[in-house]
């Protein structure tokens, strides 16, 4: 097997990964090569064993199977591809529409913006209220009224019970709070808090976080372990704080795209 | 020795130790890249092979204990991935470094022991 070969096997054997942290692998192995002039094969055994030991603990997106239900790979990415499209094109007109400097395009939560979808509404004090999401997507804004009033597309509709906690699993939500003391706890799931206004309790596994400041200024505390964080200011005479406690997460400022 | 256990014990011990030593060959450097430090690894006595030492980076990095970046040498050729120390992992080595001389110790006692 020649280097290029070798090269060539090790991309497809690390596919499951990003593909920013794919390619400075693959370059840094061909860096190696180059530089060494050895046999790759030789020095680093096979690309399947040497993909295994980078994708070992790494959280690998699920490899979509050559055919699915007889259907190719490649018309799979373009439905994928028209899907997304419609939904930017509807989030591009959303956005302009409601002069918010948030881009629900990126969070493909435009269509719950649309009048024709189901809202549900539930008055809501001071008491403090749990979000709970597996596998879900959501973004929160806040608002002067006491309720919260979300929307959600999905296989369940999610309901707030009587110990103030909220469930949200494989759904899609856009959410308006009330400014009331709020615990999330996502696991697996995608989170965008659009200028918070209550303090706030966050717990992540494995999920992502957002924040739109919007001008904004928040006390942050956060214990990340083996999570990528990025350049978040905190103030300490900011009136409201975010404790985040994060596990093989990613914590970072909302940019719309 | 080609006792499978064995390999098992020693692979996972060397994993803690060489992350250790990573990143205390790069505490004494401004960074380093990875054909230099199989390198310097080799010289302090403690050779091992390409297919440990880059997934091993790779994982610190992503542990966020390195920082890295792309360096093209100014004789010219292939850009280089250099590592360095990021403000947790320099934080995390003297914590390191202490765990592991406690244990050091705590073997010695055990050894002499009657």
């Amino acid at each position: 097997m020649t280097n290029n070969q070798y090269i060539s096997a090790l991309k497809k054997a690390l596919s499951g990964m990003d593909r920013s942290s794919r390619n400075d692998i693959v370059q840094e192995i061909e860096s190696h090569a180059a530089e060494s002039g050895t046999s790759l094969l030789e020095r680093f055994g096979s690309p399947e064993t040497l993909a295994k030991q980078y994708l070992e603990g790494e959280i690998v997106a699920k490899p979509v199977g050559k055919k699915l239900l007889g259907v190719g790979k490649h018309l799979l990415t373009w439905i994928g591809l028209a899907v997304v499209a419609l939904i930017v094109i509807a989030a591009v007109f959303f956005w302009s529409m409601s002069g918010d400097d948030f881009n629900y395009a990126d969070e493909n939560a435009s269509e719950l913006k649309s009048q024709d979808t189901h809202w549900v509404t539930k008055p809501w004090g001071d008491e403090s209220l749990t979000i709970k999401l597996d596998q879900a997507s959501s973004v929160f804004y806040w608002h002067s009224d006491k309720t919260v009033r979300w929307s959600c597309l999905g296989e369940s509709q999610p309901a707030i019970n009587a110990e103030g906690v909220m469930n949200m699993r494989h759904v899609k939500c856009l959410v308006y709070l009330p400014k009331s003391a709020l615990k999330v706890e996502a696991d697996q799931s995608q989170v965008v808090l659009v200028r918070p206004q209550a303090s706030m309790d966050i717990q992540l596994e494995q999920a992502s976080l957002r924040i739109a400041e919007n001008g904004h200024q928040y006390r942050y505390e956060i214990d990340a372990k083996r999570s990528k964080v990025g350049a978040l200011q905190s103030h300490v005479d900011a009136a409201l704080s975010l404790n985040i406690q994060s596990h093989e997460s990613m914590i970072e400022q909302y940019k719309a795209h | 020795m080609e006792n499978t256990t064995y390999q098992k014990w020693l692979a996972q011990l060397r994993k803690g130790y060489l992350e250790l030593c990573v990143l205390t060959a790069l505490s004494n450097k401004e960074s380093s890249y990875g054909l230099e430090m199989l390198q310097t690894l080799e010289r302090a006595g403690l050779p091992i092979n390409e297919g440990t030492l880059y997934p091993l980076l790779n994982r610190m990095f992503k542990n966020g204990w390195l920082e890295s970046n792309w360096v093209t040498p100014s004789e010219g050729g292939h850009p280089r991935r250099h590592y360095q120390l990021s403000d947790e992992g320099r934080e995390l080595l003297p914590i390191m470094l202490e765990t592991f001389e406690n244990n050091q110790q705590a073997l010695d006692k055990l050894r002499s022991l009657k």
